[in-house]
């Protein structure tokens, strides 16, 4: 259950703008009431933000408020004038441990086979194969 | 938008959120005075407080401001303050229940285009903090 159930009916249908709506400010309150409980808690004002930020107080008070669009830049701006490293959370998946395993047996498999020195008699050797770049007859063979 | 099926309440991760009896009728007679185009905004906007403060995050000042002094107990030593949860020009007053743990009960909600608090919510807030917390109705 949501606290939507407290003004609209349970089976009520929400659009999918909607519920896009209330996904996208529901974003935008909790990031500007975070905001708004940090600067309480470092007893900074508005006023004091704006002036470290460069910007005016009714910027920072429609930031603040939602009413503003506030990017990733101006929110990174916000947390450096206010001295700390935002953290941003997104559900990026971890490779399976086994995944990570089989990904390294398989390079290092891929690496031992195709690994190619050169060296300066213009034979190309690998660790399968050696192609003798002189050699006239497997030159004929191949034409 | 709203009707009979609605819930009165809302537990979150921490605390349970409680409409008093009238309180969704009187959000209703508030969104009325405000602009069509932007009520179901509001709705959605008072909806994520709500969430909000049911989960136990921190409310700032700004947004959930003490407002006005609830009703002493004769035992009472100190007043306690009731809050707002505040979406301009919309006000929810809330108290935070001392006789139902971690409950949080909303008693009406008001169209504020005025500065300072009403004694008039004061009462209603009174009113309904009388019933629920000294006289043991449950919401």
């Amino acid at each position: 259950m949501s606290a939507k159930n407290m003004f609209y009916k349970e089976n009520f249908n929400f659009s999918n703008s909607e519920e896009k709506a209330f996904a996208r400010e529901e974003l935008v309150y909790n990031v500007t009431e975070d905001l708004l409980v940090i600067l309480e808690d470092m007893e900074i004002n508005k006023k004091e933000l704006a002036r470290r930020l460069g910007k005016s107080r009714s910027y920072v008070s429609q930031i603040l408020s939602g009413s503003r669009n506030m990017t990733l830049g101006s929110f990174s701006d916000i947390c450096f004038a206010l001295e700390f490293k935002p953290e941003i959370k997104l559900p990026v998946q971890k490779k399976p441990e086994n995944d990570i395993q089989q990904s390294i047996e398989y390079e290092k498999k891929w690496v031992s086979q195709s690994r190619t020195t050169v060296n300066y008699s213009g034979i190309i050797r690998s660790n399968e194969n050696i192609i003798d770049r002189t050699d006239k007859i497997y030159w004929a063979k191949v034409a | 938008m709203t009707d009979k099926k609605i819930q009165n309440n809302f537990e979150g991760e921490k605390f349970k959120v409680i409409h008093c009896k009238g309180a969704v009728e009187s959000y209703e007679e508030s969104l009325r005075h405000v602009d069509s185009q932007k009520r179901k905004s509001f709705t959605r906007s008072m909806i994520i407080q709500i969430q909000r403060l049911a989960d136990g995050q921190r409310m700032s000042k700004e947004n959930f401001p003490q407002e006005g002094v609830l009703p002493k107990q004769k035992e009472q030593s100190k007043t306690k303050k009731f809050n707002a949860l505040k979406r301009i020009p919309i006000r929810g007053y809330c108290w935070l229940s001392d006789v139902h743990p971690n409950t949080y009960f909303i008693s009406h909600y008001v169209y504020k285009d005025y500065g300072k608090l009403k004694d008039k919510d004061t009462a209603i807030v009174g009113k309904n903090w009388t019933r629920i917390e000294v006289n043991g109705d449950e919401r």
